[in-house]
């Protein structure tokens, strides 16, 4: 049985395996495998080398028969389609890493580093609606005093 | 004073389309989806928002588009005082890293009277004092926790039983204290007893010398005896008595309880619950039990799977919840950590749940023989055999040595869970932490396996499972919560929903 769509198809074998066939035009490979990392627990994958250049995933099932340890094994249509759909997630959260790294940086620089102080004053105009001038205040030790 | 605005053009900048800042995101369920920044700051929305911000399609006068603003997950002028709020907010969120080690656990003593099969700490029968503390480790070991940078420590007395080398404990307790006033430091003292060798001199001196105590509790005698056999099988019975004993000499509020859970506790949650109600303290942990120590070798008794450990949490806080709305105050630590980090701009000192973990940054053991671990864990696993987290000797080792060391280096290098597989994407990452030594423990490497990890299964379900709660938007529940964050009576609480 297989499936395809855009960029994607999926062949699979006998209930307990599949062979994925991306398009790395459309999928990263860090999106394919971070996305691949997270089936580990169920199933054993294999990305071989291909001559047409495509990056292709092969997922075989650990278990296929229930034991104790493991009543209800994963289905191989379940994990293909669980796949399917963290790879779009994964290409999103790629998507925002690659736009966001360097703010990122900055703002985690700005939180260690010595300085720690507000580098912009913030924009607006300091009126007192009571009419004492701010010009004429002076600064005494942190504290706006009048000046005699 | 006032503040005259200027136009509201001049801050508006038409035509820009708006930029990202940092954030990750997670499919709830069928329907919604939970968008977490990098301070911990959360929107939870129908599946598709994250794919609607990233791809530009957030049109600027909708209310998603303000509160995504207003929640710093994007940005639309290059003002940077919203970026030094954000800095602000993360320096505040790793607040905990600020002065390096602040739990300094003393394992005063191997030896031990009770049997309790899930121990982390060797069993020594009570005469072998060959496993008490000397007093010359004692002293290097002061000294050595003295250099920790923190203004603020805890000295934490434990073994074995602490109580068996009480000789030890007066020797370490005034070197430290005088040495903490020389240093300007403030030092909180705690013993970690079972207080059944706890004679009425020994509850004075730690009233005198304002020394806290906290004792074990593990549910009702049914299953506190069977957790924690001693001869006679009266552990129970011993430890009410000497609660209240505790209570009446140290004092009332200086007394506190902890559980430990096991295969037989998973099955009482609400029993456990009641038992500490009866007893009247007014909060309880509901935590899972380690992997260390005997907990390993007798594995059929103390070993459970994450499903059984969730449906008993799940149920002892829907019992915790009722409890509360009925007037009686009891917090519950593991969701009073985690709420702290969901709904308040900090982060959290409990050691399990940093990133960077706080194994060795936030907490370390000085063993009786002189050795230092990262942490009780990794001293466990060294008397199993696995030496991989002793950072050092008092005896041979500098403070600089022990932390420029192998050992620790290497440990710091699989610590942050920013950089960890699977929790570098996470949503959660902000609120839950990373241990390494759990890793290697469990899984065979300080990185672990995050798609067979009981550490991120646990974390991730009882993260989710408050979120429940949470978006439900029930102003009692949210009062109660804010009561645990606060540490306060519910009738004492005025801070009502979150936005």
């Amino acid at each position: 049985m297989s499936s395809m769509s855009k960029g994607l198809s999926a062949q699979m074998v006998s209930g307990i395996s599949a062979t994925i066939r991306l398009d790395p035009r459309i999928y990263s490979r860090e999106a394919i495998l971070k996305a691949a990392n997270w089936l580990t627990d169920v199933a054993y994958i294999h990305c071989p080398e291909t001559s047409d250049g495509k990056f292709v995933v092969s997922i075989g099932l650990k278990d296929i028969v229930p034991t104790l340890g493991n009543p209800k094994p994963a289905l191989i249509d379940d994990v293909v389609g669980e796949f399917c759909n963290s790879l779009l997630e994964f290409e999103l959260r790629r998507q925002v890493e690659v736009e966001t790294s360097q703010v990122r940086q900055l703002i985690i620089a700005k939180a260690f580093s010595e300085s720690g102080v507000l580098e912009e004053e913030p924009s607006g105009v300091v009126s007192d609606p009571v009419g004492i001038d701010t010009a004429s205040l002076v600064q005494i030790g942190g504290l706006a005093a009048p000046r005699d | 004073m006032a503040r005259v605005f200027l136009p509201a053009a001049v801050y508006s900048t038409p035509g820009t389309e708006y930029r990202l800042l940092p954030f990750r995101f997670l499919r709830l369920n069928e329907q919604k989806e939970i968008l977490v920044n990098d301070v911990g700051d959360y929107f939870i929305g129908p599946v598709g928002t994250a794919e609607t911000l990233v791809h530009r399609k957030l049109s600027r006068g909708s209310d998603l588009y303000s509160i995504l603003k207003a929640k710093q997950f994007l940005i639309d002028d290059s003002s940077s005082p919203l970026l030094d709020l954000l800095a602000t907010k993360y320096r505040t969120k790793y607040g905990f890293i600020d002065g390096f080690t602040k739990l300094h656990i003393f394992v005063v003593t191997l030896r031990c009277d009770h049997s309790c099969h899930y121990c982390q700490v060797s069993r020594q029968t009570a005469d072998k004092s060959t496993y008490d503390m000397s007093f010359e480790i004692a002293e290097r070991s002061v000294d050595l926790m003295m250099q920790t940078p923190a203004k603020n420590i805890t000295l934490e007395l434990q073994g074995g039983e602490p109580l068996l080398a009480f000789d030890v404990i007066r020797h370490i307790v005034p070197l430290a204290k005088r040495k903490a006033q020389f240093l300007e430091k403030n030092l909180d003292i705690v013993v970690t007893t079972n207080l059944a060798n706890a004679t009425d001199e020994m509850l004075f001196y730690l009233r005198d010398e304002n020394i806290k105590v906290s004792t074990s509790l593990d549910g009702p005698a049914v299953i506190h005896n069977a957790n924690r056999p001693r001869p006679g099988n009266d552990s129970y019975e011993l430890t009410i008595r000497n609660i209240e004993r505790a209570r009446r000499i140290v004092g009332y509020d200086r007394v506190a309880a902890l559980m430990t859970t096991t295969q037989l506790s998973l099955s009482h949650p609400i029993e456990i619950i009641d038992e500490y109600v009866k007893q009247d303290f007014h909060s309880i942990f509901l935590r899972p039990i380690s992997p260390y120590g005997f907990a390993v070798k007798t594995k059929k008794k103390t070993g459970y799977g994450i499903d059984a450990f969730l449906d008993f949490y799940r149920k002892g806080l829907a019992h915790i919840l009722e409890i509360n709305k009925k007037g009686y105050d009891l917090a519950e630590v593991y969701a009073k950590i985690l709420l702290t980090k969901i709904l308040t701009p900090y982060g959290t000192g409990f050691v399990d749940l940093q990133s960077p973990a706080g194994a060795g940054i936030n907490v370390l053991v000085y063993n009786y023989d002189g050795d230092v671990y990262a942490t009780d864990e990794s001293r466990m696993l060294a008397e199993m055999g696995d030496h991989t987290f002793r950072l050092g000797n008092v005896r041979k080792d500098s403070r600089r040595e022990i932390f420029t060391g192998d050992a620790f280096v290497n440990l710091v290098s699989a610590s942050c869970n920013q950089s960890l597989t699977g929790c570098s994407d996470c949503a959660f990452q902000t609120y839950c932490g990373s241990d390494p030594i759990h890793n290697h423990a469990t899984q065979g490497d300080i990185f672990g396996h995050r798609p067979t990890s009981d550490f991120c299964s646990r974390n991730m379900e009882v993260i989710k499972h408050l979120f429940q709660f949470i978006a439900q938007q029930d102003k009692e529940i949210l009062r109660i919560f804010f009561a645990w964050i606060h540490n306060s009576g519910l009738k004492d609480v005025n801070r009502m929903a979150p936005s």
